[in-house]
């Protein structure tokens, strides 16, 4: 009976059998690997030997992840004031030009940065922070501040908040899309309604536009720390970092916990933290997205 | 009244046209530097490039080029690997019914809270291991064939995470079709691949479209993972090759920059055909999850 009925589905599970022979060999097997692996002793040479939990017991006394947590923490606090706040404003702008041609126009000029390769745009801020030729310290001595001048990036004090800067004014991107999105869905009656009731610019902002666009803040928010929790490419080009650990974090750790020194058992674990951090903040967002969909 | 309402607008308009300006500035600073030679950099910075070395993209792109053209590679086959995939298994979830399609669906989903970092490090060791055997065709014996270093290495795995967000996308638009559709072929005595292949498929070209373009940036942004799998420059992609290009000219600004704005060009032609299909794909809702 079951055998039929499976039998006379044989199409649908022909049709899925790629995708789950692709998923199965990337995805799954990889994910459960991960979080086995993250529980023993795996060095480049040799295969892996369970060693219960001692990759956390490492963690935990490893003064360079210490370290390094408190960068994270200002790089996300940083990254989510930067994706919450400037494309909100910007979208209320977008949205509130009276002419819908030049929203239009304005909107794919914000955009327009996207089209520039991610890695040209870490390399170009590299270039605006070079001690040298870097855009700027010339700007800075243009307009008398030469003795501000240094590198940026290669200077302790200034490095991580020189990693923060970058992007600036991080007005574009997805934020600001999900954003305007998000506001020209609002129902027209509403707006309506306050206008005629004579509600100020920023009383209707306070009790309209920021009720009905928590959705898109909490998936901002989200996106934004599982992005900013797993970027580590961009550090590891301009500071590897570094000075000394002034850029360092978690994620940079694992990199370099697995390719340069092999440990990837240590690295398994450190990834396997991340992974529950990532997956708290993902679950949080899922249950604030329906109970959202829910009350609208 | 009306007065007020202007000058709101002013003000906006300026204040959008200042934050643009911002914006822009590091990309203005590319095309304006490429073009200048050291001497004019450290002497005159701020002034346009006079001559303008136009050869520095030809040295730009002797050096970049291949890197350019084999990220493009791996785009394409990924992107139509996803594509062959993604929609068949849309489909599949969309329209057809069989035992277990909501389990199935559900390990589909839940791929989408891995995040890479956890997979990282086990699939680089799996693809390190990875091989086609040894096998003899037309009278000659092949291989083995080891995965690592190879444009498979790349094009393999992104397949296998690009379909996941395509899926999604394909079930739900597979989903809002009118049934009668399905209903007329069925019928009319069609297979499944076939209304597969002569009715879903061609209907749906805007949501492949938006697929297309977020897996070719995907892929054309990733940085990590090239770095890793691949070694041999004649095969690296462009991120990886543009920051040993930076490396290698770090002391010769102009051709750097032009090899930076060379190989933003692929970007800028799939942006140009497909910003609509883009803007639909960040705001259809598919990425709340």
């Amino acid at each position: 009976m079951i055998l039929r009925a499976l039998w006379r589905s044989r199409y649908s599970y022909l049709f899925l059998l790629p995708t789950f022979l692709f998923l199965g060999l990337f995805n799954y097997i990889p994910a459960f690997s991960g979080l086995y692996h993250a529980f023993t002793e795996w060095e480049t040479s040799g295969s892996a030997h369970p060693n219960g939990l001692e990759n956390f017991r490492r963690m935990a006394q490893d003064e360079f992840l210490r370290l390094s947590l408190a960068n994270q923490f200002w790089l996300l606090l940083a990254s989510l004031l930067k994706t919450l706040i400037v494309p909100l404003m910007v979208a209320e702008m977008l949205f509130h030009l009276r002419s819908s041609r030049l929203q239009q126009i304005m909107r794919t000029l914000f955009l327009t940065p996207m089209i520039v390769p991610g890695m040209v745009g870490v390399l170009l801020w590299g270039f605006i922070y070079d001690p040298n030729i870097g855009l700027l310290n010339n700007a800075l001595t243009a307009v008398g501040l030469g003795s501000w001048n240094r590198a940026w990036l290669g200077d302790w004090h200034t490095a991580l908040p020189a990693v923060i800067g970058i992007g600036f004014p991080w007005a574009g991107g997805l934020a600001l899309l999900l954003y305007l999105a998000g506001l020209m869905a609002l129902p027209v009656d509403l707006l309506a309604a306050s206008s005629v009731d004579g509600a100020t610019f920023w009383q209707r902002f306070w009790a309209i536009d920021i009720p009905l666009l928590r959705g898109q803040m909490k998936t901002i928010a989200v996106l934004t720390i599982i992005g900013t929790l797993q970027d580590f490419g961009s550090l590891l080009v301009l500071t590897g970092g570094g000075p000394g650990l002034a850029t360092h974090v978690p994620a940079l750790h694992m990199y370099f916990q697995a390719f340069r020194f092999g440990h990837y058992g240590y690295a398994s674990a450190i990834g396997f933290v991340l992974f529950l951090v990532t997956l708290t903040f993902t679950i949080a967002n899922m249950r604030f997205v329906t109970a959202n969909e829910e009350i609208a | 009244m009306r007065n007020r309402q202007m000058q709101t607008q002013a003000v906006l308009i300026t204040a959008l046209i200042l934050l643009l300006i911002l914006s822009m500035v590091p990309f203005v600073m590319m095309l304006v530097l490429s073009l200048k030679s050291n001497a004019q950099i450290f002497t005159h910075f701020w002034e346009p490039p006079k001559p303008a070395r136009w050869d520095f993209y030809i040295k730009a792109h002797n050096a970049l080029g291949g890197y350019i053209a084999n990220t493009v590679y791996v785009a394409v086959l990924t992107v139509i690997g996803v594509l062959a995939l993604a929609s068949l298994a849309g489909y599949t979830f969309a329209r057809l019914r069989f035992p277990g399609r909501e389990l199935l669906y559900y390990g589909i989903l839940s791929l989408l809270m891995i995040p890479g970092i956890l997979t990282l490090i086990p699939t680089f060791m799996l693809v390190k291991e990875m091989q086609l055997p040894a096998f003899v065709f037309a009278g000659r014996a092949w291989g083995p064939f080891a995965l690592i270093n190879t444009r498979w290495a790349l094009i393999l795995p992104y397949i296998a995470g690009g379909q996941v967000f395509g899926i999604l996308l394909c079930r739900g638009f597979f989903q809002s079709l009118p049934e009668e559709l399905f209903e007329a072929a069925r019928l009319d005595g069609a297979s499944e691949l076939d209304i597969y292949r002569r009715i879903a498929l061609p209907l749906s070209h805007p949501i492949l479209a938006t697929i297309a373009i977020m897996t070719s940036l995907s892929v054309y942004n990733d940085y990590i993972w090239p770095l890793i799998v691949i070694s041999d420059n004649a095969i690296q992609t462009f991120s990886v090759g543009v920051t040993k290009f930076a490396g290698e000219f770090n002391l010769d600004y102009g051709p750097t920059l032009a090899g930076y704005v060379l190989g933003s060009i692929p970007l800028l032609l799939l942006f140009a055909f497909g910003m609509r299909y883009f803007i639909q794909g960040i705001t259809s809702g598919a990425l709340k999850g």
